[in-house]
């Protein structure tokens, strides 16, 4: 059995020896995951031209769904995760990232303009230069969470 | 049309008002952005959105529109009235000779002749008898409120004139007509609003026959008259 492990730092160690002695393999590329509550991962896995790549949650601007696929812009580059935004929007940072519409989590971090509009819409810039529509549903959320 | 000027002047007054507004708020919308995103998030006072704030801009300011546009409605349509209360109104005479009166709802008319929609009251001073028309109430509006016609007696009038003086408590003032008896067959009185009293002078000169752009024919000329005939009118609308 293989189990990809999102717990904190200090409890990593501990639990790893324990399923490992009980054979347990511990892979980050395993589908199933077990989590510590508000554990908040800083590493995602990602796919770039066939290779596997761990992605720094602090470097990644934003996630997108396109098609069936997920994309993390990072650095300039774009990354599969296996991920669903769903389960993104769980274990990522909430201080940090936000869902802004039904296929985007953005990185406060790496917002590098809004402008706003008459209409309930916000247009992001991001720092790579991608622009990123905050719509009507999120509007709100993404207000309270920027402060504004 | 002078009054819908009014009220578009007021609506762009009020577009100009919202849409100024509006950009105002919007600048000082994206400066506290542009702050959260230098000075990062902040728990401090949320700001309306942009929306929000036309809405409610925009509730606040039709009703002072509305307002002012009634207020304005008034003071248009009281001075009017006010004006045809108070007997403003001026009276105008009009003749009208044979040529046009063939092409009216006159036509065929002789002088003492009964004329539909009119009641005819007959007046003689001196060698001028005339015949007054008034109009029907439900003619009211539609055609002159009197038509006069001056028989004069058979003479062979050449040049004549038709004076008429007007008065009334806040208007007084005089209009006049010289032609030949061909171009004022009858005289058209149009006196809507007009509450005073009119005096009708008719003088006809049978020595010299009118001639537009002639000898000038003045108070004096007129004095020596041959046929001369006079009639005071009371206009005043009856009391309900």
């Amino acid at each position: 059995m293989k189990i990809k492990l999102m717990v904190s730092e200090e409890n990593y160690s501990q639990i790893f020896k324990e399923l490992t002695a009980m054979g347990v393999e511990i892979d980050d590329g395993a589908q199933l995951i077990l989590s510590e509550k508000n554990v908040y991962v800083s590493r995602l896995i990602g796919r770039h031209d066939n290779e596997i790549f761990r992605l720094n949650t602090k470097d990644i601007s934003h996630i997108e769904s396109f098609a069936h696929d997920i994309i993390a812009h990072c650095g300039g580059d774009e990354y599969k995760l296996t991920e669903r935004l769903r389960r993104l929007e769980e274990i990522l940072d909430p201080e940090e990232f936000i869902r802004v519409s039904n296929s985007v989590i953005v990185s406060a971090e790496h917002i590098k303009s809004i402008r706003p509009s008459l209409s309930q819409k916000f247009v992001l810039t991001m720092s790579d230069g991608s622009k990123v529509d905050v719509t009507r549903t999120y509007y709100y959320i993404f207000k309270e969470f920027m402060g504004i | 049309m002078g009054i819908a000027w009014v009220f578009i002047i007021i609506a762009l007054v009020i577009a100009a008002f919202v849409g100024l507004a509006l950009a105002v708020y919007m600048a000082v919308y994206k400066r506290k952005i542009a702050l959260r995103l230098s000075q990062g998030r902040s728990e401090g006072k949320k700001m309306m959105s942009p929306l929000l704030f036309f809405v409610i801009t925009l509730v606040c300011v039709i009703p002072l529109g509305l307002i002012l546009t009634i207020l304005v409605s008034r003071a248009f349509y009281s001075a009017q009235n006010r004006g045809m209360e108070m007997g403003m109104a001026q009276p105008s005479l009009r003749a009208v000779g044979e040529t046009a009166l063939e092409d009216s709802p006159f036509s065929g008319y002789t002088t003492g002749a009964d004329i539909k929609g009119y009641d005819m009251t007959t007046y003689n001073d001196g060698d001028t008898t005339f015949y007054c028309y008034t109009a029907d109430d439900s003619l009211y509006g539609v055609l002159p409120r009197m038509l006069i016609c001056v028989d004069d007696g058979g003479k062979d009038v050449k040049t004549l004139r038709m004076k008429m003086d007007y008065r009334s408590t806040n208007a007084d003032g005089a209009a006049s007509f010289i032609g030949t008896p061909e171009s004022a067959v009858l005289y058209a009185l149009d006196a809507d609003g007009f509450d005073g009293t009119l005096d009708l002078e008719f003088c006809g000169i049978t020595t010299q026959e009118y001639v537009e752009g002639g000898e000038r024919m003045d108070e004096e000329y007129f004095s020596t008259a041959d046929v001369k005939g006079s009639l005071t009118l009371d206009m005043a609308y009856p009391e309900e």
